[in-house]
């Protein structure tokens, strides 16, 4: 296996989501679904494996969405990516014929796509579901949509109204038509888009019919096996292998950070006598999270509070801070009460609602039991102490 | 008279390898020297390769971005790049490859990137018939043009992947805008039959923001300037591609390589300054040394214009003045030179830094700025300069030449009132008006206090090496030097072979040494001063311990002038003397001539000094009590109390004896 952070991996490469994968296609039995997770976490390489399921009846389309400009276009790559199986359908290809006298789009083979109009889009895309129902052998189809957020809002930048609409129809095809599923995923939460939207006037829920599946950090046991075998593929020789055990944990089991860890000992020690020690592991992880140059890009953490949390920036500034300075966890209220003295006007019931938010967005976790505060990632949580200059507690180890 | 600036009517041989050398555009060497030539990265031109073979033969994809400011290797790294994917067999049966120029930007979409690989891939493989296929969608509307131009690059592909070679990434990247990136990183990932190669001079946003779409995508590769070996190792390559082995020798020896150092600290490690750099190694090319230099400069500088351009009037300023500083500064200093509040500066370097002029060095809570491209500096000092000769290169030939080889030069028959003279007579004049350490040596002194630092033996030893070869020409620099080695000479493992031979030269530049030493005492330096004087007696006295008698009268006068620094001095020395058996006996033989030396007048003070002081000591540490100090003077007690920890082992050998 080679190391690649951040590029394309080869799906023999793909470690650790075989039973996520498994328990998205049970999902997919009986409703659609949004994958979400933090952006390098591994969704498109989760959608990768989906794609490559084979059970009988199902056809799996992926597609990545966040080049899309506009309804008409995103109809025009449904109707491509559906042709293959379509074709097969006399019915829908004298639909599609019949549409011929609109301009050209997309070209596949021999196959000139029609451009829907302004208006048409819409039936464009549930007529060409309604063929799906032709396909006797066809039980499901699912779309693998990447960076469907993504295209949403580029469409709620110039045409607002497009982006509702579209949300709508995609919901109204779920419930109505029922071979076809949805996956949405993308680098950013669907959330965010729905909120702007209802700043302009939305009022619908567009996806209370999709069920959330994070996908997680790779399982303790995944990550180590990665971390092995990057060394011993590699030729990185450990002195002992319970090193691979100390870089998985070291990045919270995150796959990317692992490439990256391995990708600096490669460049360090490939081929080399030397044997790679916990301690250098550490090492490696710690430069990385200090750095000024911030290879890890850890800094957006900070920066995208800006557009997340706008003016409530300082306040969040101020929780992260107060949770940072702990150890371990930090109850909620000693979390607000430490950041009051920050913030001392805002209120109760918007403290909460802050804190919520930092749990929505991968910044903090709550102790299932005790539901104390921690930060999800410690690289994070060490980034944040080390940049920011926080301080930890006396009696919190360092 | 012979016109400035005009070449020399035939250039030797030599002169015009060294020319195309120094011209060096990489793009267009054969791959064999673009081979010879590399230094450092071979194992990351071997990790590129592999893993884009890689790519082009798995489903996996790999893509990498190469980061360096100007003159820092990136062409040369993506040229040979380009060479070794050419002669791949398995590249030539399963991908393709569009190397797409610098000079090629100017698309503002997408669709046009997709017609420019296209129109790439037609000049290196005509076979492929792109031509008559892209000719068609120049009859159909932009949006039709743009929905079939994907499909046919995808045609043309059939089951290849495409390798794209891709320079200055940022600028495409800001031509395409946000919608363009879009596209493009959606084509690439619903169609996995690309990998990107690029380069960029530094992290932009397109890669480096979490919202961009290409952020994580590439594996960042930062290339880094050039160590001192590596410049080494290069300008031997270069001296040998100009089948020049006599200065392929020289550069190995002590003496060239230590010439190299002092270059090295104001080449600031940039590749492309030592390839002009090696126009300076051979006295023949020195003929052809200003077009070879300016030719380079004069590609460079409307790039840079251009980029200053883009600053405001502040931000200009303050380039401005990291161009004449030379070094990381700190905000307070830029701001003060510049004229604006501290405030002011941090948020105009704040911005520098985002469009990649400066680059900022945190030390302790204190951020330091300086120029990442120094290849901006050189031209901005030749706008400047007007046709003068440039500060650094007149440096570098003050460093690189001996005052005598410079003269044989100038009274060479050659045509009288070239450019080249003037650099010349520059260079003479900085040599005889010189009055501090000079260069070669500072480089060695710098880089020895960096490897002791860090307890590197084997450079400090290497390093000793290359000053124990070299005699400075001025004084100063020669009586440094003499106080160095023998300083060092009981401290570290050198064979006594080394000074063995100079030690006449040695004692003698030593005594005028001590004359100088003497001459510049104040109490401000006195402890300081008289801790290398006796340092540096010792290890005279470990080669030769008949110099005593020689050495002491001169010490004596010396440590006379300031008697209670100087027993200071004494014992410190004592205190490291006693760390090393070996160099016992020697102090003791010192001591004992200096105690028979210091009987009467003003050095009899030192006598009583350092016995005052040494009881004093002696008392406090076998009684534990620092009120046996007391019976110094607060000045002693000062010095006393600033040597460092100690655990006293006194013994006394008779009633008599101190």
């Amino acid at each position: 296996m080679k190391i690649n952070p951040g590029g394309a991996l080869a799906l023999e490469d793909i470690v650790g989501r075989d039973i996520l994968v498994a328990e998205i296609m049970d999902i997919l039995e009986t409703q659609s679904l949004q994958l979400v997770a933090e952006r390098r976490m591994g969704k498109t390489h989760v959608l990768s494996k989906l794609e490559v399921q084979r059970r009988d009846g199902w056809i799996m389309v992926k597609r990545d969405l966040e080049g899309v400009r506009s309804a008409n276009e995103f109809v025009q790559y449904v109707l491509a990516d559906l042709h293959p199986l379509l074709s097969k359908i006399k019915k829908f290809r004298e639909w599609l014929a019949n549409l011929g006298s609109e301009a050209s789009g997309l070209k596949i083979g021999p196959v000139t796509l029609p451009n829907f109009a302004a208006k048409s889009w819409k039936q464009g895309l549930v007529d060409t579901l309604a063929h799906l129902g032709e396909s006797a052998q066809t039980q499901y189809v699912v779309f693998l949509w990447d960076e469907l957020p993504m295209m949403l809002q580029n469409l709620a930048k110039t045409a607002p109204q497009e982006a509702m609409e579209l949300l709508d129809v995609l919901r109204s095809i779920r419930q109505e038509n029922t071979k076809v599923r949805m996956v949405f995923t993308g680098s950013i939460g669907l959330h965010h888009v729905v909120r702007h939207l209802k700043q302009q006037g939305y009022v619908n829920a567009p996806v209370n019919d999709m069920i959330t599946v994070e996908v997680p950090p790779l399982a303790r046991a995944d990550a180590t096996s990665l971390a092995l075998r990057l060394f011993q593929d590699n030729r990185i020789a450990m002195a002992e292998d319970a090193v691979a055990d100390v870089v998985a944990t070291e990045v919270d089991n995150i796959p990317f950070y692992i490439h990256h860890v391995l990708s600096k000992l490669k460049s360090k020690h490939a081929g080399s006598a030397y044997r790679v020690t916990a301690d250098d592991v550490r090492r490696e992880v710690t430069d990385a999270i200090r750095s000024a140059l911030d290879p890890w890009h850890l800094k957006h953490y900070e920066e995208r509070t800006r557009e997340y949390y706008a003016g409530d920036r300082t306040a969040c500034h101020a929780l992260l801070d107060a949770v940072a300075s702990a150890a371990g966890s930090m109850s909620m209220q000693s979390a607000i009460n430490r950041a009051k003295s920050v913030v001392p006007t805002l209120d109760g019931e918007s403290w909460l609602e802050l804190t919520n938010l930092l749990e929505r967005d991968y910044y903090f976790v709550r102790h299932p039991d005790s539901g104390e505060l921690h930060y999800k990632f410690s690289i994070v949580a060490r980034w944040w102490r080390w940049h920011r200059g926080v301080s930890m507690m006396e009696g919190s180890a360092a | 008279m012979t016109k400035k600036n005009v070449p020399s009517a035939q250039p030797t041989l030599m002169a015009q390898k060294a020319l195309y050398l120094s011209h060096f555009t990489p793009s267009m060497m054969q791959p064999e020297t673009l081979q010879q030539m590399l230094v450092q990265r071979q194992p990351l031109i071997d990790a590129c390769y592999d893993d884009v073979v890689h790519s082009v033969t798995t489903r996996a994809k790999h893509h990498y971005l190469f980061v360096g400011p100007r003159g820092i290797g990136k062409t040369h790294l993506i040229s040979l790049l380009h060479h070794r994917l050419l002669m791949s067999e398995e590249i030539r049966k399963k991908g393709l490859i569009a190397w797409m120029r610098e000079e090629e930007w100017g698309v503002t979409s997408f669709f046009e990137l997709v017609l420019r690989i296209l129109r790439t891939l037609d000049q290196k493989s005509p076979e492929l018939g792109i031509a008559g296929r892209t000719a068609p969608l120049y009859e159909l509307t932009l949006k039709q043009a743009e929905a079939q131009g994907t499909s046919l690059l995808l045609e043309v592909l059939g089951g290849k992947t495409l390798v794209v070679l891709l320079e200055n990434l940022d600028d495409l990247f800001d031509q395409l805008g946000d919608a363009g990136q879009r596209q493009f990183r959606a084509f690439i990932q619903n169609h996995p039959q690309l990998v990107l190669v690029a380069t960029t001079p530094a992290l932009f946003a397109g890669v480096s923001l979490q919202k961009s779409p290409f952020y994580g995508f590439f594996d960042i590769q930062s290339l880094t300037e050039f160590s001192l070996n590596d410049v080494v190792d290069l300008l031997k390559k270069i001296a040998v591609e100009r089948g020049d082995k006599a200065l392929a020798d020289f550069i190995d020896a002590p003496e060239g390589r230590a010439r190299i150092r002092a270059v090295h600290h104001l080449a600031e490690g940039n590749p492309r300054i030592y390839v002009i750099f090696a126009q300076f190694l051979n006295r023949e090319t020195l003929d052809e040394l200003v077009q070879a230099v300016m030719h380079t400069l004069d590609e460079l500088t409307p790039y840079y214009q251009a980029r200053m351009k883009e600053l405001s009037g502040q931000q200009r300023k303050i380039v401005e003045y990291l161009v004449s500083y030379r070094g990381a500064a700190p905000v307070k200093q830029i701001a003060k030179a510049c004229f604006i509040t501290h405030q002011t500066c941090s948020g105009q370097l704040k911005q520098l830094r985002e469009k990649r002029y400066v680059r900022s060095i945190e030390q302790g809570r204190e951020s330091y700025y300086e120029l990442t491209e120094p290849l901006m500096r050189l031209c901005m000092e030749v706008k400047r300069q007007r046709g003068e000769p440039i500060g650094l290169f007149v440096e570098i030939l003050r460093i690189w030449y001996t005052e005598s080889e410079l003269n044989e030069w100038l009274n060479n028959d050659r045509p009288k009132g070239t450019l080249e003279e003037q650099y010349v007579r520059r260079a003479l004049d900085l040599i005889k008006t010189s009055s501090g350490i000079d260069p070669i040596l500072a480089a060695q002194l710098k880089e020895l206090s960096q490897s002791m630092g860090i307890a590197d033996k084997e450079e400090t030893v290497r390093v000793f090496d290359e000053i124990c070869s070299r005699v400075p020409a001025n004084r100063i620099s020669r009586e440094s030097r003499t106080m160095l080695l023998l300083a060092l000479f009981w401290t570290i493992p050198v064979p006594e072979e080394k000074l063995r031979p100079a030690i006449e030269d040695l004692t003698s530049t030593l005594r005028e040494a001590f004359e100088t030493g003497h001459a510049h005492l104040s109490k401000a330096n006195a402890y300081r001063t008289y801790l290398s004087q006796l340092a540096a007696t010792i290890g005279l006295l470990q080669i030769e311990e008949g110099k005593a008698q020689l050495m002491a009268p001169i010490l004596l006068k010396s440590l006379s002038a300031f008697p209670s620094h100087a027993a200071a001095a004494l014992i410190r020395t004592v205190i490291g003397a006693i760390e090393r058996p070996a160099t016992l006996k020697t102090f003791e033989i010192l001591f004992n001539t200096i105690a028979d030396t210091a009987s009467e007048g003003p050095e009899a003070k030192f006598g009583q000094a350092f016995t005052r002081m040494f009881v004093a000591i002696a008392n406090w540490k076998t009684t534990n009590d620092e009120k046996q100090l007391l019976a110094l003077s607060k000045e002693e007690r000062s010095l006393v109390m600033d040597l460092p920890p100690f655990e006293a082992r006194i013994t006394h050998r008779n009633e008599n004896s101190p």
